[in-house]
């Protein structure tokens, strides 16, 4: 029992680290809490779900339940997410950085964005709750009694590429050191001759194709709604502070972590406190860490 | 003085538009030669530096490099044309390693990346053994250090340092110092704002001294050094003041 719970908290944690990543980055390169960040994880899963609608789903590859349309659906949703978000920053946050906004008008921006993105998804494709696939689906049993589904496979070692991948582009790329040092001081580096609008510009496209994937995810396990990604918003901000501001590895273990804590919690108490569970969390790293657990001290 | 490489006219510049800290100064430096622009607190000195380097705004006036008017350009593209700054505080990202703040420094380079990271190693071979331990476990000298080699990634023609030596022990003072004169001796052309007055002077070809924002005095740095009333005005005494009887 305890084996699955662990099992059901990482996959949760794997998808909210995702979208948790591009809090993260928000917060630390961008400067400002932007509470529009789920909306990218709906609309990257609805844009999926659009390719999906045009393209079918696909003859379901081994035991996952589908096929290679689905996988390019998912790229290419994540490549439009991530111009979505760049786009939202031309029209909206750049307008406002330029205008020389203080983070709080940045907030309350993002707040009235939020609401816009969810509404467009409503306008779009309705209310109710859609889905990739309604292929049946068995659990395999992978060790002594816990039982993943292979859907949910292939999510964890997707995630786990994504989350390397971008792991050896902050470390190595020229881009993702500059992406660093914006993330340490945006004026140093602009006086360094980094084009900091450039960065800003990579940041909201490596965001937006995080927020797509966790989706996605969320949308194969089982199924699309409009507030999707807004439930997920307090959750993704627990684990990029619980994690540390700023840190890849902060924002997955603090993903982890938080998927970790809701599911556990529930063998011992009302699931009713699940939600509570990552909070209780988060303030009692941040009662001796407050810069979160992997964020460095200012 | 050989043909300058940066020249300032009438710079009017400051934090905010129409309230400009810098009331039309000028200026200018050639290639190979160190000059410091000196003055009492609030003379617009670093706010001059930041301007030049693009990080303000020149509500009017002149900047000229190499025969090209350069004024409010963006500071990517003043570092890509040659045009170096290194800012007083903070002038190093700790939490990357030695290895990295050198590759932000080419940030603005088209390929070459590698020829100039061994060049700037060649430069502070000092650097080299600590190149992945992160610039925040270096000591203020060995900073000031990586803070000049991260400028020289970009091989830039002038360099604009705002006060190198702040908060550094009179040894490293000299240190850096005999740094940027042999970098002028390659031929970059260095222009520094300065606290430690007199030494600056010392290793400096000119100086240019400041008052509110305007051009005060200027000359060869020897000549700026033996003025009694400069030294006695903004160099600081030169032995202990003689006390006059009260």
């Amino acid at each position: 029992m305890l084996g699955q719970t662990i099992a059901d908290g990482i996959l949760t944690g794997a998808i909210i680290a995702l979208g948790a990543i591009g809090v993260s980055f928000g917060l630390q390169i961008l400067r400002f809490a932007n509470f529009a960040h789920s909306e990218l994880i709906t609309w990257g899963a609805y844009l999926a779900l659009a390719f999906v609608g045009f393209f079918g789903v696909g003859t379901p590859i081994g035991p996952v339940s589908f096929g290679w349309q689905l996988i390019l659906a998912m790229l290419l949703a994540g490549l439009l997410t991530g111009v979505l978000a760049f786009i939202v920053d031309a029209l909206v946050y750049r307008r406002l950085r330029n205008r020389g906004a203080s983070s709080l008008t940045l907030v309350f921006a993002s707040f009235g964005l939020a609401l816009i993105l969810r509404h467009l998804i409503i306008l779009g494709f309705g209310p109710g709750t859609h889905a990739y696939t309604h292929e049946l689906q068995i659990a395999i049993e992978v060790w002594r009694g816990i039982r993943i589904l292979p859907d949910q496979i292939f999510i964890l070692a997707a995630a786990i590429i994504v989350v390397a991948g971008l792991h050896l582009y902050l470390t190595y790329s020229r881009t993702g050191i500059a992406m660093r040092a914006m993330a340490e001081s945006p004026a140093l580096a602009r006086a360094c001759g980094v084009k900091v609008e450039s960065v800003i510009r990579w940041t909201w496209m490596l965001s937006g194709a995080l927020a797509a994937m966790a989706g996605i995810f969320l949308g194969l396990t089982p199924q699309l709604h409009p507030e999707m990604g807004s439930s997920l918003l307090l959750e993704l901000f627990a684990a990029a502070i619980l994690g540390g501001v700023g840190s890849l590895p902060g924002a997955v273990i603090g993903g982890l972590l938080v998927g970790l804590s809701e599911n556990v919690s529930a063998l011992a108490i009302s699931t009713v406190y699940k939600t509570a569970m990552p909070f209780i969390l988060l303030l009692l790293v941040l009662f001796i860490r407050p810069q979160g657990l992997f964020g460095k001290k200012s | 003085m050989s043909e300058s490489i940066l020249t300032a006219r009438g710079v009017i510049a400051g934090y905010v538009p129409g309230l400009p800290i810098v009331h039309g100064v000028s200026l200018e430096v050639a290639p190979g030669e160190i000059v410091t622009i000196i003055g009492p607190n609030g003379a617009g000195k670093s706010t001059m530096l930041k301007a030049l380097a693009g990080l303000l705004h020149i509500d009017a006036g002149v900047v000229i490099q190499e025969g090209k008017a350069i004024g409010n350009f963006p500071t990517h593209d003043l570092v890509a044309a040659g045009l170096a700054f290194v800012p007083q505080t903070g002038n190093v990202f700790a939490s990357l390693t030695i290895h990295e703040n050198l590759v932000v420094g080419g940030h603005t380079l088209r390929g070459r990346l590698k020829e100039r990271l061994s060049d700037a190693y060649a430069l502070f071979p000092d650097l080299v053994p600590k190149r992945n331990d992160r610039a925040g476990t270096l000591s203020g000298g060995q900073r000031q250090m990586l803070a000049i080699a991260r400028s020289l990634m970009t091989a830039p023609k002038v360099i604009m340092l705002d006060e190198p030596t702040a908060g550094l022990a009179p040894k490293l003072v000299m240190q850096v110092f005999a740094d940027l004169r042999r970098l002028a001796e390659r031929g970059v052309a260095i222009l520094m704002v300065e606290q430690n007055a007199r030494a600056a002077l010392r290793i400096s070809d000119r100086g240019y001294v400041l008052t509110g924002g305007r051009n005060f005095a200027e000359g060869r740095a020897e000549d700026l050094l033996a003025d009694e009333t400069l030294a006695t005005a903004f160099l600081g005494a030169r032995t202990p003041a003689r006390k006059k009887a009260s």
